[in-house]
């Protein structure tokens, strides 16, 4: 069985780079023991190391910017790999915190050779803008080794592999400083004159936790492997290097995420209706940002397009932070079955024009309206949702057509005018099971300015306005 | 006088004939409004694409008047800040398919010309009834250019005449209402001559709103006092 260990020893780091190649001098410190966990070259040029304080590290050079080390950041990270390199690989462990194990020799019956499965990795790994070490192994124990060494090389000969992995000083295995001291006192040095003693012998003098280990490494003993499952969301976040005031700038940093979103479509063949983005300000809740597309879309420029019309009318109340974009459900590309024949005029479609107007309007603004199967002309008309496709034209039966105003009043008027009554009345009667019973006597009427209205008389024979002949 | 002219050009003041007028601009094709006597006056009926003025006070058919119109297209009909809500009962009797009616209501007069801008030329709209008061020149040549891009049709709605002529529209028409149907004044058509007042007539303008006969109009209406309200 053939292992391939990737090792990512700065993601937080990278995640930083990614934006801006070049960086001044950068640290990520742990919040815990205040060392220096990651840094760039720049940084590695002025002798900071990794271990060091952060006090000794910040007096090497005044301008050196620090990060604190998110442990999060990093394990959301190491599953967005997992979720990339998933696309060439069917099984993949996420060795905590920051390695990924793929199960090699079940993948190489669909490439020519080791080297060109490698390539097809490597070609990955570039997109995503890591740093990483690699190593190859018989057991998952010996690949990770051989990574964490920075082994860096192909080679699947058994008996090379093992030969390195035998070269390895007993340091790098992960034991506690007790059990390393304990093996270097009985002149155990490197790890291949840890793997010549049998592992019988090795039971006796020591406990049987050191037996399992060295199982393990010579691939002897079962390696406990859980593979991964790629989640059925999308969440991508991004800091940002500067706090940010004003939103446009966000343009780029965000179109990075849509690129991701469209790949992670792209490879599903799928779409999603909404997008959710997260602005994290400083001190202050964070906006949720909800941006739809009413037909469904997965292409980055349209996103950005819809993106910029909801944050033009955001306003932030504190300097922006982060970023996230999160997409929860997604939809099946929906066949068009568009007219051949007529000519379509631009390239927009309802749903596209529907998606401008509500990104820029808001969700309310716009409605399309339906009628309702009741007699009150106030429940007679409702509120609903654009139509994207109509239906044709339905043939209603054909009832004698009802006199009705093309404008109803939201509020009902009292009539304060002098009218003339035209047609009339209409006695509209009913409601009487839901608490709104009406009884009212309609007219036509026309005031002194020959506006025809829509007027009644109710029960206590005072007159309203309720529409407008418009 | 050259001088003179080129003054009144730049206030957009002269009105050019349409011989010598670029092609682009002679190419307008008509439609139909639905009523015969408004298609004479106005040459052939509503210019595609072009911009409908229309000035007159609430409620005396303005709509009824478009509905014709609007009721031939297959394409969308977008409604922006109507003076009520609309009513799809009204609608449906009178054969519109409601679900080809859009309404938009916007608070901001910006965003409202932005939305008409947008609809306009989208190309999936065929009208877009704008209800709107103030408008400037310069905005109004948007709206052209958008509807010329979405071969569509924008009708302005607004109740205060008062406001110069001078906007570049297509077509300008003044409705006032009569007892017995709507006053039409055609105060500028692009490429036409000038034409005397028509008049629809109730029972052309909307059949069923007919008086029936003159002793329903004896019924007795007792108006609610006008409060004084401060």
């Amino acid at each position: 069985m053939l292992w391939l260990y990737l090792h990512f020893p700065q993601l937080q780091l990278d995640g930083l780079l990614a934006q801006d190649a070049l960086m001044p001098p950068t640290i990520i410190v742990s919040s815990k023991k205040h060392v220096v966990v990651q840094l760039n070259d720049a940084a590695r040029q002025l002798g900071i190391n990794i271990g060091m304080g952060l006090g000794t590290a910040a007096a090497m050079n005044t301008s050196l910017s620090v990060y604190e080390f998110k442990e999060r950041n990093e394990q959301q990270r190491i599953q967005e790999l997992a979720q990339c390199l998933y696309l060439d690989t069917a099984e993949i462990h996420i060795s905590a915190p920051n390695g990924l194990l793929l199960k090699v020799s079940n993948m190489l019956p669909l490439h020519p050779n080791l080297a060109h499965y490698w390539k097809v990795i490597q070609t990955r790994l570039m997109s995503q803008q890591v740093y990483y070490h690699f190593g190859l192994g018989y057991s998952p124990l010996a690949a990770q080794l051989l990574a964490q060494a920075a082994f860096d090389k192909i080679d699947e000969d058994k008996a090379t592999l093992s030969a390195e992995v035998g070269k390895l000083p007993i340091g790098s295995l992960a034991f506690s400083e007790r059990r390393k001291q304990q093996l270097q006192r009985v002149g155990v040095k490197t790890v291949q004159s840890l793997l010549d003693i049998p592992l019988v012998e090795l039971g006796k003098r020591f406990d049987t936790e050191l037996v399992h280990y060295v199982g393990r490494l010579q691939g002897k003993l079962h390696h406990p492997v859980e593979f991964y499952q790629p989640p059925q969301i999308f969440q991508r976040d991004i800091t940002l290097l500067f706090e940010l005031e004003n939103l446009s700038y966000l343009t780029k940093p965000l179109y990075k995420l849509l690129q991701q979103l469209e790949e992670f479509l792209k490879s599903r063949d799928k779409l999603t209706h909404e997008i959710a983005l997260t602005l994290v300000q400083r001190d202050t809740e964070a906006i949720v940002l909800k941006v739809g597309s009413s037909q469904g879309e997965y292409r980055a420029q349209k996103w950005q397009d819809l993106c910029h019309l909801v944050l033009e009318r955001t306003q932030l109340s504190a300097p922006l932070q982060a970023i996230t974009l999160r997409v929860d459900k997604f939809c099946e590309p929906s066949n068009h079955n568009d007219d051949l024949f007529s000519e379509p005029i631009g390239t927009m479609s309802r749903a596209d024009l529907l998606s401008v107007l509500r990104a820029k309007l808001g969700e309310g603004a716009i409605h399309g309206i339906q009628t309702m199967p009741d007699a009150r002309p106030e429940y007679a008309t409702n509120h609903c949702e654009p139509r994207l496709q109509c239906s044709k034209p339905s043939v209603t039966e054909k009832s004698a057509p009802l006199l009705r105003p093309n404008f109803l009043l939201a509020q009902i008027q009292p009539l304060h005018n002098k009218v003339m009554l035209l047609q009339g009345p209409e006695r509209i009667s009913t409601g009487w099971w839901d608490g709104h019973e009406i009884e009212r006597d309609y007219f036509i009427a026309q005031d002194e300015q020959f506006r025809r209205l829509w007027i009644f008389k109710d029960r206590q024979q005072r007159w309203f306005i309720h529409g407008i002949f418009s | 006088m050259a001088n003179l002219i080129d003054f009144l050009q730049h206030q957009n003041l002269v009105w050019h004939g349409t011989d010598n007028a670029p092609l682009s601009q002679r190419s307008v094709e008509k439609q139909s409004t639905g009523y015969e006597t408004l298609d004479t006056c106005l040459e052939g009926g509503f210019p595609i694409p072009g911009i409908v003025d229309i000035q007159c006070q609430v409620g005396i058919g303005e709509v009824a008047l478009l509905l014709p119109f609007i009721r031939e297209q297959s394409r969308l009909c977008v409604m922006i800040n109507p003076p009520a809500n609309v009513n799809a009962h009204a609608l449906l009797h009178q054969n519109i398919v409601t679900e080809l009616v859009w309404v938009l209501s916007i608070s901001d007069p910006t965003e409202a010309l932005w939305a008409a801008e947008q609809c306009l030329k989208s190309g999936v709209c065929s009208s877009v009834l704008l209800w709107h008061q103030e408008l400037q020149i310069h905005q109004v040549k948007r709206l052209i250019l958008s509807a010329q891009t979405g071969q569509s049709l924008c009708c302005l709605l607004r109740c205060n005449p008062a406001q110069g002529g001078s906007l570049p529209v297509s077509l300008s028409m003044q409705l006032s209402p009569r007892g017995e149907g709507l006053d039409i004044k055609v105060t500028k058509l692009k490429g036409g001559w000038a034409k005397p007042k028509i008049t629809l007539t109730w029972p052309q303008l909307w059949p069923q709103l007919i008086l029936r006969d003159e002793s329903e109009q004896s019924g007795q209406v007792l108006p609610f006092v006008r409060s004084i309200s401060r």
